[in-house]
């Protein structure tokens, strides 16, 4: 009974080899997709794309003709909607709400004229195609195409203050009420941060202006190069009308677009129907998503009946992780990717979501949704060096959180075994990775830290992390019960409602989290990878195992320092471990003369 | 063992994305259901203390994320576990199947000394549905149970509340129990431990 094999695990192991959608034919590559458009359709051409761009710069490199073949069939089915759509998304985010009934009709008039328009053209391209049940039929793509243009015609309303005290909703549709944070806790706190929200946005027009920018009719498109000010008004936050706009802008959307023209398209016409292992995670998930969002959950009329009909963000939200999942088949689909994504469509059209959450993926959280979960491992064990270099005493406290005498004692300390096996705590610190802090920290903090993420890159989360273990340090010093601490960094971040709150420790220098900078985070990474990577190639991650103890018996010989973090000044590489051993050497040299 | 020191029960939930682990968690700790929870990432816990014959014990219950990738993330917790809840939605087929699938995974990651006798609880949920769209059977799930050894069943809802407090007083029984037998084993293997010292010096003489 004691030796059943894991049989997840194997799963996982053999999910993450497989690469290309099960539902999609796999003999055939993009590379031999015809050419010429009209070939003579015969039933044993069935050539479909094979989406598995598993690194998106092969997409840029594929065959040349091959993209213009398929960027032109692109072209002939999106062209009368392109522009309705980028009309709408330009003022994605409307400080009216009621601006917007009017010309609604007059969109969908065009939208039904353009699609008998393409609708002659999609027949024929699915006929070169061969008629595959996963690609779209023609009343599929009207559907599609409607629900697009209506996702991109949610507007959010933000409001002045006083409009938003009335309601029990934030400005994004979120209930303002938590299991932390009661409404008039919010609205006491929103009064306050309504003017800074005020007061900030004009600083950043006169910035624009200065610099030359077009406000394009409060949504600009281009933004400052980069400087120190740049930062300085980045961390106190984008104009919340501005920010989708900013987002994609830092994290170089616009040059993964440019390289990735009518790759979206293609992909959700070709997800349409697509049923496996993931699509079934992301549909429990759709409803499950932001159900306290209006635009994810609308406030019920008649609450005797329930509506199945889904919002236009649902449907959005469907499409990209859908896409994605097909994307890039070493993550498919994880589950947090659905706030991520819900989150983003919040703020920017469906495509642009899309490629933000390729780039967060690769840049920001890399490995971090892979099915082995092992960057987020990774990020956890750099957490946990920064969290002993940074905030020894929370750090005290929470490396004795041992779920049962079986574990080890406190001696797996002393070479860094914990990274191999990590504390408990991470079981709650990896979801604020995962997540980027959606759900972990109340709304309007975490949008000021995903401000920060796009311009600063990912060393911001860990800032986060350590402030946030600095405003729990005092909290836990003095519990004895390991739950109980557990308790209290669970739930301490759910109620940062001001950001003052977090960024004020963040970024302040006397406490010293600047020192933790991307080069830092980017070398702790590798070493804590390297680490993990040696414990795993020598044959088992058990600890028991002799051998393995051996291995790092050998290890702590020829590095005995492990690794040290750069404090203090700028370029000199200052090792506290180093510090420590030569002053209780010279401690232990005195005593013996 | 002093029966000062405070009880600790740990119960894990496990089960496929979407049974409904949180919502029975949350009907069973804080008696409400809603349909606005979230999708669980990592894991999550709370607490309950209830009074169980006379004797006040605090359950510590860990809800976990169901897809399968976080199986990884989730071994630390599952060492020390008093009882295993395994819940499945009566209306996914698939979601029943796994049961066993997550029974054999927590018995390898726990690492559990009787793994034949470890408390589990069956949990059948969304019972409120209608007929029709019930596609697990009571029946097919009485006989799963009993080839396992006759493991507790229950079907509840935990929206309409049906049988929670039921499947969890059970729980909680059989946990405790589970803590009991763990410190009398401990201390029977201590003796064991003792006796074969001496029969060794015994032999050495």
């Amino acid at each position: 009974m004691t030796d059943i094999k894991p049989k997840f695990r194997d799963e996982a192991m053999s999910r993450s080899h497989g690469t290309s959608l099960p539902n999609l034919p796999q003999s055939q590559t993009m590379k031999t997709l015809p050419v010429a458009p009209m070939v003579k359709p015969s039933a044993s051409m069935v050539s479909l794309p094979k989406f598995d761009f598993v690194k998106d710069d092969q997409v840029d490199s594929l065959d040349p003709t091959l993209t213009n073949s398929s960027k032109k069939r692109h072209t002939l089915l999106q062209s009368p909607s392109t522009q309705s759509i980028q009309h709408s998304s330009l003022s994605l985010i409307d400080m009216y709400r009621d601006q917007s009934s009017g010309s609604q009709e007059s969109d969908t008039a065009t939208d039904i004229m353009a699609l008998n328009v393409s609708g002659a053209m999609i027949s024929e391209v699915s006929l070169i195609n061969g008629s595959q049940s996963t690609f779209a039929s023609a009343h599929d793509l009207l559907v599609l195409r409607n629900s697009r243009t209506n996702g991109s015609k949610v507007r959010l309303c933000i409001e002045e203050s006083r409009t938003v005290i009335s309601s029990n909703r934030d400005r994004y549709g979120f209930k303002k009420a938590t299991n932390f944070i009661t409404e008039e806790q919010y609205n006491n706190w929103w009064i306050g941060y309504a003017s800074h929200c005020a007061r900030r946005k004009r600083k950043w027009q006169d910035l624009m202006i200065k610099n030359g920018l077009s406000l394009n009719n409060d949504s600009p498109v281009r933004f400052p190069a980069r400087s120190e000010k740049l930062k300085r008004y980045i961390r106190k936050g984008i104009p919340a009308e501005w920010r989708g706009n900013a987002w994609w802008f830092f994290a170089k959307g616009p040059e993964k677009l440019k390289n990735n023209q009518g790759v979206y398209d293609t992909l959700v016409e070709s997800t349409l129907h697509l049923k496996n292992k993931d699509t079934e995670i992301i549909e429990r998930d759709l409803n499950r998503t932001f159900p306290d969002n209006v635009h994810f959950k609308p406030d019920r009329v008649d609450s005797s009946h329930e509506s199945n009909e889904e919002t236009a963000l649902i449907e959005a939200l469907r499409r990209v992780l859908v896409a994605f999942s097909a994307y890039n088949p070493k993550i498919g689909y994880c589950q947090s990717l659905n706030f991520i994504t819900g989150l983003l469509l919040i703020f920017m059209d469906e495509e642009k979501a899309f490629w933000m959450l390729v780039i967060i993926t690769t840049g920001y959280l890399p490995g971090v949704h892979e099915v082995s979960l092992e960057g987020v491992n990774v990020d956890q064990g750099v957490l946990m060096l920064a969290l002993k270099e940074y905030l020894p005493e929370a750090w005290n406290v929470v490396s004795n959180i041992r779920f049962d005498d079986q574990c080890s004692g406190r001696n797996d300390l002393k070479n860094h075994d914990f990274l191999l096996k990590l504390p408990p705590v991470t079981l709650c610190t990896s979801s604020w990775f995962m997540s980027a802090f959606i759900g972990i920290l109340p709304i309007e903090t975490t949008l000021r830290v995903w401000d920060c993420l796009f311009y600063e890159e990912s060393n911001i989360l860990f800032k986060v992390a350590l402030s946030v273990f600095k405003l729990i340090e005092p909290k836990i010093q003095h519990i004895n019960d390991e739950m109980e601490v557990f308790q209290v960094i669970q739930n301490t971040p759910k109620s940062i409602l001001d950001p003052k709150d977090l960024f004020d420790i963040m970024f302040k220098r006397r406490i010293g989290f600047n020192n933790l900078t991307q080069d830092e985070v980017v070398r702790c990474k590798k070493y804590v990878a390297d680490r993990r990577q040696r414990a795993h190639v020598d044959g088992t991650s058990d600890t028991g195992d002799v051998n393995f103890n051996r291995q790092l018996l050998a290890e702590s010989l020829w590095q005995p320092d492990l690794y040290g973090f750069k404090r203090g000044l700028p370029g000199v590489h200052w090792n506290n471990n180093l510090t420590r051993k030569m002053k209780s050497k010279i401690r232990r040299n005195n005593n013996h003369s | 063992m002093s029966s000062r020191k405070k009880t600790l029960l740990k119960v894990i939930i496990l089960g496929d994305s979407g049974v409904g682990k949180t919502s029975l968690m949350q009907q069973f700790v804080n008696g409400k259901f809603s349909q606005q929870y979230k999708a669980t990432i990592g894991a999550d816990f709370l607490m309950k203390e209830l009074v169980l014959d006379d004797k006040t014990v605090t359950m510590q219950l860990w809800d976990t994320a169901g897809q399968e990738r976080f199986q990884s993330l989730g071994v630390a917790f599952y060492r020390g576990a008093d009882c295993c809840v395994l819940v499945y939605d009566v209306t996914n087929p698939k979601s029943f199947e796994n049961v066993s699938l997550w029974r054999d995974e927590f018995l390898v990651q726990a690492n559990v000394k009787n793994p034949e006798n470890f408390p589990f609880v069956v949990i059948g949920n969304k019972i409120d549905v209608d007929e029709s769209k019930k596609l697990v059977s009571l029946k097919k799930a009485q006989q799963f149970c009993a080839n396992l050894g006759n493991l507790p069943l229950f079907q509840t809802s935990a929206k309409e509340a049906v049988n929670i407090d039921q499947a969890f007083d059970v729980i909680a029984r059989n946990a405790l129990q589970q803590e009991e037998n763990d410190e009398f084993q401990d201390e029977f293997n201590d003796a064991i431990n003792i006796n074969l010292e001496s029969e060794n010096q015994g032999c050495a003489c």
